[in-house]
């Protein structure tokens, strides 16, 4: 295949699931508004587009299928058919089977298992349909290019000449010397005519008719099955010669186009993309995809960037903030030695000049790898949905603050864990229909879903109103399965106990069961949360419902950091979790049974040395006059002691291949200005461990 | 031969569909095109370009083929642009009412460069 088949086709994918994607919140809509023209439009629009580039392509599959959806949704649309539960599943079914057929273009599968399943079901609710629909009207059906010619050339003979517009008008061509003398249509088609020898239809009506004034006009068996053979023959024979067609061309055109070739929209910000953006303006314009059309007029303006580029250009942002602090170091270096030269001077100016350029680059490239979180949220209403069918319970979902713009990374990696949040909190948490209204709670359960940001976070929060988590149920469990002994039990507050269901060990569909609480899975949560550098907090309150609060820093590759030295080892811990550094002596240090423990204010916090957190050397000092990090993970709050605070840096997190995040609480490394590898240490990572340490 | 001044203006909300009508008008000779992916944006680059020939879609969102086609036919600069509505929606009723906005030939999705030469063929009376 040549490459421009290819690239027509990765974008008929791409540009597929994106139109597949809007379906379902506006399904889940269209079920709790009921009908709405506006809606049932946008639905038919994605399904009918689809199937007209697929009939191109040659993905015979995806057009029979999107063939019958469509066809059901005509029938939704023209009030054949109500809308029901069933009839919206199956068309969901429809979507999911599209959005399957899809991928297998990418993966070479073969067609799935349930396929042929799932058009036996769509052609017996449209048979139905039929049969009750008064007439089944055939004159409904989609015709092929003949069907369309003979209803023109009908059309045409049919009316008389002054009826048609166009007679009179169109015969005159726009450019005289560049064009043919153009002929009226008219009497073009009129030459078609007299091949068909096919009764008269209904006479043309002022506005498009609805489909039944025509139906006793013709005859619906007969027709019906032509129209079939006719499809299939003249699409198989269309679809080949449009691959060839396709195939037969240049690259050339293809081109110009491969930058539209991806998955991330850039928006065009005025630093970011300022210079392909000029480029070609009227391009741009056009290409802008349809849902941010509408301030086409306004000058807003989007490309598509293959997402590599973007990362490559991230990196090498990565690379230069490294190197400027680098620099930042000699230069203040080469200041204190040869204060007052000219050339240091210079030297300084231009440092700090690239200083300021640095963190504007920064923050212009991960602006440009921001996408608003609506990406994932738009799946959540189907979600709810189908949970709450399966469940039979009746829940009501609000979404707030789906334009918070995230990173990618986090757009692709937060779904799952969100989804099973979601899934907990209508199986768990949503009590059923008579519990509610035993509780004097309304019949319908609410789950809150709301994203926002706060300073360098970005804050998703899942709420819902149901029982709440069963804390004495928690702390009961945790004992009998051994996660904390009855001493550690008694003084845990519930917030630790709560924090127990984050355990491996709490994913039993037993634990489950027996609590009517959360559990399973939630340590999957906390990991892959964990793994975008952001940590999961639990707040609940028995009966009046449960809110899982998710943070998560607003870029993952360039952070703040404190920079530490223990045991004569540099570390770089971020800046954000870090709630104080203070200076103790032995006196503030106390043992509660082999755990030392810091008062702070009134406050008694878990002490744990770094080096034992990370299993290093130890220090050789006594715990006394040292440095102690007070550090926030969430609601969790606890001291590391260590050597000495050598200063703030902003440091970038480079992945270290096969280390263990979790097991070892190292979340990285980073090159620091003097040129040094430095790990970076992970502070959830930390928490855990410390948590497991047993006296120092 | 196509004349090869002649300039296409493709109207389709989506691009792959547009490449894919671009690519087979490439094939049949004609380089001279551009998109636009609504009635709306259409109608609005008609405006200030001139083109010879418009092909568009019919189910678009913000202004269908048939607005646009209606827009096109009172304008009195452009009422004699000729218009080929290209979809996949060919229902009689349909086919009629395109005719009765002034449409001067109608083409099913999927189509074939020789199906659209013939159609082309017959509005430019080649």
């Amino acid at each position: 295949m040549s490459d421009g088949m290819e690239e027509i086709i990765d974008d008929f994918i791409t540009e597929a699931e994106e139109s597949l994607e809007k379906i379902d919140p506006l399904f889940v809509e269209l079920e709790e508004k009921g009908y709405d023209s506006e809606l049932m439009n946008g639905i038919f629009r994605s399904v009918h587009t689809i199937k007209g580039a697929a009939g191109f392509l040659g993905f015979q599959d995806i057009v029979d299928v999107s063939h019958k959806t469509e066809s059901l949704l005509k029938k939704l649309r023209d009030g054949d058919l109500g809308i029901s539960s069933d009839l919206i599943t199956l068309i969901l079914k429809s979507v999911d089977m599209l959005k399957a057929l899809l991928q297998i273009i990418k993966t070479k599968d073969a067609r799935p298992a349930d396929m042929d399943s799932l058009l036996g079901e769509l052609d017996s609710t449209l048979a139905a349909v039929s049969e009750t629909a008064s007439g089944g009207s055939p004159a409904a059906e989609p015709t092929m290019q003949d069907e369309a010619d003979l209803a023109v050339a009908e059309t045409a003979q049919e009316w008389p000449e002054d009826d048609i517009r166009l007679s009179e008008d169109t015969h005159v061509p726009p450019v005289e010397e560049a064009l043919e003398p153009m002929e009226p249509p008219v009497p073009a088609f009129e030459e078609e005519a007299p091949e068909v020898p096919e009764p008269p239809v209904a006479p043309p009506v002022e506005e498009a008719p609805k489909t039944e004034p025509m139906a006793d006009e013709s005859e619906p068996e007969p027709e019906l099955e032509m129209d079939e053979d006719l499809e299939e023959a003249s699409m198989a024979e269309a679809v080949s010669m449009a691959i060839d067609s396709v195939l037969s061309l240049s690259d050339e055109p293809l081109a110009e186009e491969a930058l539209k070739a991806t998955d991330v929209k850039a928006e065009a910000d005025e630093t970011a993309v300022a210079a392909p953006a000029s480029d070609k303006p009227e391009e741009q314009k056009r290409s802008a995809s349809p849902q941010q059309a509408q301030p086409a007029k306004s000058g807003m303006r989007t490309l598509r960037v293959d997402v590599d580029r973007i990362d490559k250009v991230m990196n090498l942002t990565g690379e230069i903030v490294l190197v400027r602090n680098r620099l930042l170091n000699i230069a203040g270096y080469l200041d204190q030695k040869y204060a007052g030269d000219d050339h240091v001077d210079g030297l300084q100016e231009s440092v700090s000049f690239l200083d300021l350029i640095t963190a504007d680059l920064q923050l212009g490239v991960m602006k440009m790898r921001m996408q608003p979180i609506k990406k994932v949220f738009g799946k959540f209403p189907r979600l709810v949905r189908d949970i709450s069918q399966n469940l039979g319970k009746d829940v009501h979902l609000s979404i707030s603050g789906e334009d918070t713009e995230v990173d990618r990374t986090v757009i692709e990696r937060i779904g799952d864990p969100l989804v099973h949040i979601i899934r907990n909190a209508i199986d768990h948490g949503i009590e059923s229909i008579a519990e509610r209204q035993r509780k004097g709670k309304s019949a319908k359960g609410l789950v809150e879903i709301s994203a926002y940001q706060q300073g360098s976070q970005i804050v998703i929060e899942v709420s819902d109103d149901g029982r709440g988590i069963n804390v004495p149920a928690i702390r009961a469990k945790a004992l009998q399965n051994g996660l904390v002994s009855e001493d550690e039990g008694q003084r845990m507050t519930d917030k630790e106990a709560i924090n127990l269901i984050f355990n491996a060990g709490f994913s039993t569909v037993e634990v489950v069961s027996e609590l009517s609480g959360r559990g399973v899975g939630m340590d999957v949560v906390k990991t892959n949360i964990s793994k975008l550098n952001g940590y999961v907090d639990i707040l609940t309150t028995e009966d009046a419902g449960t809110t899982v609060r998710i943070n998560i820093p607003l870029t993952l590759a360039i952070i703040q950091a404190l920079m530490i030295r223990t045991g004569g080892v540099q570390y770089a811990i971020p800046l954000g979790v870090i709630e104080e550094t203070i200076k103790v002596t032995q006196e503030d240090i106390d043992n509660v049974t082999g755990q030392p423990v810091l008062k702070i204010r009134d406050r008694v916090f878990t002490m744990a040395e770094l080096t034992d957190v990370l299993n290093a050397p130890a220090p050789e000092h006594e715990l006394a006059d040292r440095y102690v990090l007070v550090i926030a993970v969430g609601d969790r709050h606890f001291c590391i002691a260590v050597d000495e605070l050598l200063g703030q840096e902003e440091v970038v997190i480079k992945a270290i291949d096969g280390i263990d995040t979790d097991a070892t609480g190292i979340l990285g490394a980073t090159i620091t200005g003097e040129g040094k590898i430095v790990l970076i240490l992970d502070p959830a990572g930390m928490s855990r461990v410390v948590s497991g340490l047993k006296g120092v | 031969m196509p004349d090869p001044g002649i300039r296409i203006l493709i109207v389709d909300d989506f691009s792959t569909m547009r490449r894919i009508i671009k690519n087979i008008l490439k094939q049949l000779g004609y380089e001279n095109v551009e998109e636009a992916e609504n009635g709306a944006d259409a109608y609005e680059m008609l405006d200030v370009e001139k083109f010879d020939f418009v092909i568009t879609d019919w189910n678009m969102p913000v202004m269908d083929g048939l607005g646009l086609l209606k827009k096109i036919r009172t304008d009195p600069d452009q009422k004699h642009l000729p218009v080929l509505m290209v979809t996949a929606e060919a229902e009689k009723d349909k086919v009629v009412t395109a005719i009765q906005a002034g449409v001067n030939n109608y083409i099913v999705k999927p189509f074939t460069a020789e199906v659209l030469k013939e159609k082309m063929d017959k509005i430019f009376g080649g």
